[in-house]
């Protein structure tokens, strides 16, 4: 497993021994989805979701959300009534 | 074993006893409320040797609802099911205009501008919250040691953990700082410490309470529920949060019971299956096993049919919670 990649694509510096327990974690769950392939599940139907009931629907008409300034309240800053958030995309 | 130092009882024993003396006007919301903020605040004062379950107290929406069951009673009104009971919410749930941090410092200042549909809820049955529970950041362990806040204690030995995620939940009710609570459980997170403090636990059905509000861990997971001191409170409590909710598209439409009346019904007769394969899991304590054994045995004396059933995907159930939580975490903590 190439642990050094997969925390490139996470953006995270990890440091050897964060990488080396990482790792063992990530091992761990591999053996757990190992546990599960073993399974057989021949005949069993798929559940998606626990409720099996139609999703139901409400009424199409305007309702009160946020303000501006409520959604805005909890930004560290904001711009012309928007979010301003830092530059993410600085690695190459 | 004895607790040779328990923790202190609250004023009221239970929700039922504290509404029937508010409408008798034989105390007030506000003076019981007053009296948790006050139990809260002795607590804080240990330092160290403090049970630590609160991050943030809500003190003056406390006292603005407390007013208004007082007001009800003082006219004659009737009084709503949980009308005064002090309420502690665990800090996972959003409170309007009460700092909300699940235990951690990425939120640390978070003002949320609603209210969880559990917590709206309990106001609307006549509950006084009084503020928000320690727990593991965003309710990722079992001990409530891994809160960015610092670790919350067990009332009955400081020395011990509360449990968790819902240990402030749990230590707040058992140390008598509040007379019931909201917590969540993925993978145990009110069971859990709802045992180690000595509290009623209760995990409801998946879909039984709406989520929304609820900072989301694992989805398929995530239930709300109580932590209160009688199993009636429990009812009383899931009865005020249960039901469904248009904002939580996996609430159940099934209508709620009464189910504080269900429990004075008798259990004789009832079939109660015991899994062959976790009382045979060499995990198991032998303390607990004896301790779930003395229940079944009482429950065996009271005329329920006892039978050994076999879960033979038992032991997959840790393999699958730790691939689903993760991956479903992965996906809503990532926004």
């Amino acid at each position: 497993m190439n642990i050094e990649a997969t925390a490139q694509l996470a953006q995270l510096d990890l440091t050897a021994e964060e990488a080396a327990a990482l790792r063992r974690d990530l091992e761990a769950i591999l053996d757990y989805v190992g546990q599960l392939n073993r399974i057989d599940t021949a005949g069993v139907e798929p559940m998606a979701q626990a409720i099996v009931a139609a999703t139901p629907l409400r009424e199409d008409t305007a309702r009160a959300g946020f303000t501006q300034a409520e959604a805005l309240a909890n930004a560290p800053e904001a711009a012309h009534g928007m979010f301003a958030v830092p530059k993410i995309l600085e690695r190459g | 074993m004895a607790n040779p130092n328990p923790p202190p009882a609250p004023a009221w024993e239970s929700i039922g006893a504290l509404r029937a003396a508010i409408a008798e006007r034989r105390t007030t919301a506000t003076a019981v409320a007053e009296a948790c903020f006050a139990a809260i605040a002795r607590d804080a004062a240990a330092g160290a040797r403090s049970v630590h379950a609160f991050l943030a107290l809500s003190r003056e929406r406390a006292l603005a609802q407390a007013a208004r069951v007082d007001a009800l009673a003082e006219r004659g009104d009737p009084l709503p099911p949980l009308a005064g009971a002090p309420v502690a919410v665990k800090d996972v749930l959003s409170t309007r205009g009460v700092a909300t941090t699940c235990g951690s410092k990425i939120l640390a200042g978070y003002l949320p501008p609603y209210d969880a549909t559990a917590v709206e809820r309990l106001e609307a049955a006549g509950a006084v919250i009084l503020g928000k529970t320690n727990c593991d950041e965003f309710a990722m362990g079992s001990s409530t040691e891994n809160s960015a806040y610092g670790p919350t204690r067990n009332p009955h030995d400081l020395e011990r953990v509360p449990g968790g995620s819902s240990g402030g939940s749990a230590a707040a009710v058992a140390a008598g700082q509040a007379l019931a609570a909201l917590g969540t459980d993925t993978g145990g997170s009110i069971r859990q410490p709802a045992a180690f403090c000595g509290v009623v636990g209760l995990l409801p059905t998946y879909g039984r309470v709406s989520r929304y509000g609820l900072a989301a861990f694992a989805s398929s997971l995530d239930h709300v529920g109580p932590l209160t001191r009688t199993p009636h409170d429990a009812a009383l409590l899931l009865g005020a949060i249960a039901g469904y909710d248009p904002l939580d598209a996996t609430s159940a439409t099934e209508p709620v019971p009464d189910y504080a009346a269900g429990l004075g019904r008798p259990v004789r007769g009832l079939r109660i299956g015991l899994p062959r394969e976790a009382f045979a899991h060499p995990g198991l304590a032998p303390a607990v096993r004896e301790r779930v054994q003395a229940g079944v045995a009482a429950l065996g004396a009271a005329g329920c049919d006892l039978r050994e059933i076999s879960l033979p995907l038992n032991d997959a159930a840790i393999a699958v919670y730790y691939v689903l939580a993760t991956a479903e975490a992965s996906s809503n903590l990532a926004r």
